[in-house]
């Protein structure tokens, strides 16, 4: 039976409402992508407007990062069309690149230069100028209350530490795409809040957010429109309301279960007590 | 941040990083953030303990260059026709610059931390490359004037100012192909292999490499007692693909006006292929190469069938050898972590090969001179030469402290949690598998090679000799602070010294070789000084294992 609904809801558009806000920001056309004989994405196909905030999210392997990987050119040899602010990032332009901000899941930082060495670098690399950069990160670090730590070596940082910093470095520029995944992992309580804000008060401002992460509550209370990802395939895409009413389920987290088709955590939870108990 | 000397220099030329569209300003940022970050490569544990001394490991290693250095600029004194000698010169350097960009610059090579964090940012990838390159080129230079630097020296008052400056420019090119040459090498096993092969890899070519330092040392002293031969020359086609005789053709050409077509012709290919093989490391090499790459983190999980045989008869040895359950799972895990830890083998193997070459070593030394083969085997079957083997025991007995070193120093925090009352289970596992899985190997090949030497009658002896080892190891393990296994971070020295360890090492077994000695004169002196070492040994065992968790020093945690 499972089955079935699951079919039905293969794809739950959001309808042709979405495409009236003018010309996509980041437009993705029949996206397919394999690892070796692995089929990782199997034809995405996404438009994406400006002021949005997309909660971009699916099971582990989904393929959720390397959809976010494909556009900031980390991985090549995708098949299909993606465009950013027009450009075709194929072509082989940075141009585009000066207008992304991204956080990684997994983030590798130069951990033994000073945040102040490595904020400026990065700002450089941007080509902003030097003074700018610095007076821009010691303020961004102090209102995250880490102005202490602003020539200490990153590796010294604690997890929460290093997190605010990479948020830092993926905003100095002032972008206005932002790709965040999983962004809140080790900040405090506090600073979920502060972030929040930041990002809810970004997308006012015109700037299209991509936030990808686990954490179904937050992606239900933050998005302005979900996209759920699931075998390489775009399996639901509409707003929070739009996909509980299709769904008929209250919370993020059922529809997860439901289009993923996993409705199983109840039974792997009692063999694993079980298994546990075993002697 | 530091401005480099290396960077004014390099702003020079910027004018021609523009004519092959490189964004130069922002290639020299990058070039600095990577310098300044090789100035640091200090692990993170040593900031809080110790003072540290920055960018002292490099300065060290440029020591060591710099004694092979010596030898070479030694070799440019032999009357030599210059064509040969610098050929025998660069043969000696392109080896050494080769053996160092493999074992000391794979990894940047190899790094894809670079393209992660520079590529999401508007720098394009031939910056990013280019950078990448000249990091490379700037260190392998380095090091190569440190190798060549007398050699430099010594040519400059022998030939002159163009000796001088050609030997530089062609140092230069030499460093180019030979980061050419590796990058086909590692694409190459990439395309069949995953990372993790390469990376064993490149290891076994790191432990080769420190072999051939330790003995070829050894060798050095007595190259110059060769006899030198006369030497006679012909060109021919074969010449043209050795490299070495591309980069000591100019010097024929130029300093000695031997103005031969073959010589014109050899010099060309000097500067015709490094610069070639830039060129096409440069547009063709890298983009396939950074492809590759990302093959490097993973690893083809394909399992293997030998592993299960393995597993079964690790399990057996437990089973024969150790008696509480936490010990056996200690042997086990001993003695997989030992197969897989990189660092530790690049540390261990140079020692276990040395100690298995030493005796043989000093009895070519002895016997030297000696005319026929049959003439050494029966004066070695009527000496007490086997006492050599002692030597190998002094370097041996010394190794068993390695294992507290571990690239993954930081898993060590499990032993804490565990519930065991006592470390003693631990430490005894470990070092059981320790010696079973290297000790006693290696010692058997040498008893082997010395009873063929020797004959029969000199077992006793060795089995004297293996019991004396075992009890300069455990005496070496008390003496020594009390460790848990793979707890620390390699550059961090707790307890005694490598020094230290090895004088105790000597002194002990030195006095057990002279008892020994002394003993053989006795009727059957060597059966009761077995009986004697064992007995001495088996209280050690007993006593070295009398600790609590209090007397075991934290590792890095």
């Amino acid at each position: 039976m499972i089955m079935n609904i699951n079919i039905s809801f293969m794809v739950i558009k959001a309808g042709d409402t979405m495409n009236t806000k003018g010309e996509a920001v980041v437009s993705i056309r029949d996206l397919a992508m394999s690892y070796g004989t692995h089929q990782v994405l199997r034809g995405i196909n996404l438009n994406v407007f400006q002021g949005e905030i997309i909660g971009y999210i699916g099971p582990n392997g989904a393929g959720k990062s390397t959809t976010v990987k494909i556009i900031l050119g980390l991985v090549d040899g995708f098949k299909g069309q993606v465009k950013v602010l027009g450009e075709d990032i194929a072509d082989g332009g940075i141009e585009y690149k000066r207008k992304i901000g991204y956080v990684p899941e997994t983030a590798e930082v130069y951990d033994t230069l000073t945040a102040y060495e490595y904020l400026t670098f990065i700002g450089e690399m941007y080509g902003m100028e030097f003074k700018l950069v610095d007076q821009k990160a010691q303020k961004l670090m102090a209102l995250f209350d880490i102005a202490d730590m602003y020539h200490a070596r990153i590796a010294s940082y604690s997890k929460g530490m290093k997190q605010k910093l990479l948020i830092i470095s993926s905003l100095l520029h002032n972008p206005d795409i932002l790709f965040f995944d999983e962004p809140l992992s080790g900040l405090d309580a506090n600073s979920v809040m502060v972030f929040k804000e930041i990002m809810t008060d970004l997308a006012a401002q015109g700037k299209t957010i991509f936030y990808s992460s686990h954490i179904m509550d937050v992606v239900e209370k933050i998005s302005s429109r979900i996209i759920l990802i699931n075998n390489g395939q775009i399996v639901a895409d509409g707003s929070f309301d739009q996909l509980s009413q299709k769904c008929r389920e209250g919370s993020l987290e059922e529809i997860f279960n439901q289009l993923t088709g996993f409705n199983r955590h109840k039974e792997i939870a009692d063999e694993f007590i079980a298994v546990l108990g075993e002697a | 941040m530091k401005d480099f000397t290396v960077l004014k220099l390099l702003d020079k030329f910027s004018f021609l990083f523009k004519k092959i569209e490189v964004d130069y300003p922002v290639m020299r940022r990058i070039l600095q953030v990577q310098l300044t970050m090789d100035e640091r490569r200090v692990p993170t544990i040593l900031t809080n303990q110790k003072k540290t001394q920055s960018g002292n490991s490099f300065k060290a290693s440029l020591f060591t260059y710099g004694i092979l250095g010596f030898f070479i600029g030694l070799l440019m004194l032999v009357p030599f026709p210059l064509y040969y000698l610098m050929n025998l010169a660069f043969g000696l350097i392109i080896f050494m610059v080769m053996a160092t960009m493999i074992s000391d610059f794979s990894t940047v090579l190899l790094d894809v931390k670079d393209k992660n964090i520079l590529l999401p940012r508007p720098v394009d990838a031939r910056t990013i490359n280019t950078a990448k390159l000249l990091h490379i080129v700037i260190y392998l230079f380095t090091i190569t004037m440190s190798i060549s630097g007398l050699a430099l020296l010594v040519g400059l008052f022998k030939y002159g100012v163009a000796f001088a400056l050609i030997f530089m420019f062609e140092l230069v090119l030499i460093c180019c192909l030979v980061v050419f040459f590796t990058s086909i090498l590692y694409m190459a096993i990439l395309s069949f292999f995953d990372g993790e092969k390469l990376k064993d890899m490149i290891n076994y070519i790191q432990i080769l490499l420190s072999i051939f330092m330790l003995v070829g040392y050894q060798f050095i002293g007595r190259i110059f007692n060769l006899k030198l031969l006369t030497v006679t020359f012909h060109p021919a086609w074969w010449h043209f693909l050795i490299p070495t005789t591309w980069f000591a053709a100019p010097f024929s050409l130029f300093i000695e006006h031997n103005s031969s077509q073959y010589f014109i012709a050899l010099s060309l290919l000097a500067l015709v292929v490094p610069t070639a093989a830039t060129v096409l490391y440069m547009t063709l090499v890298i983009p396939y190469f950074e492809g590759k790459l990302q093959k490097l983190n993973s690893s083809s999980m394909r399992a293997n069938r030998g592993a299960a045989v393995r597993v079964k008869i690790q399990r057996a040895a437990a089973n024969m050898l150790c008696f509480s359950r936490m010990e056996k799972a200690f042997y086990q895990f001993t003695q997989n972590m030992l197969s897989n830890e990189r660092k530790l083998k690049l540390q261990l193997y140079p020692q276990l090969t040395f100690a298995l070459v030493m005796p043989f070593l000093m009895l070519s030394g002895i016997i030297g001179n000696r005319v026929s083969w049959s003439d050494i085997l029966v004066n070695l079957a009527n000496s007490k030469l086997y006492l050599a083997v002692y030597l190998s025991a002094v370097i041996l007995a010394s190794t068993a402290t390695m294992i507290s070193s571990s690239e993954n120093y930081r898993g060590a925090w499990i032993y804490r949690v565990l519930p065991t009352e006592s470390p003693v289970p631990l430490l005894k596992g470990a070092l059981k598998a320790f010696i079973v899985k290297y000790i006693i190997p290696i010692y058997l090949l040498i008893a082997l090679i010395f009873v063929l030497l020797c004959g029969l009658k000199i077992i006793p002896d060795l089995i004297l000799i293996f019991i004396n080892m075992i009890m300069v190891l455990l005496l070496i393990f008390k003496l020594n602070r009390k460790e848990l296994p793979f707890d620390r971070d390699f550059q961090v020295t707790q307890g005694m010294s490598r020094m230290g360890i090895m004088l105790i090492s000597m002194l002990v077994c030195g006095l057990c070789a002279l008892v020994h000695l002394l003993l053989t004169y006795v009727p059957f002196g060597v059966i009761l000084n077995i009986v004697l070492s064992l007995g001495i040994t088996m209280v050690l065992w007993c006593k070295s294992f009398n600790i609590t968790w209090k007397e075991i020093v934290k590792g890095a945690i």
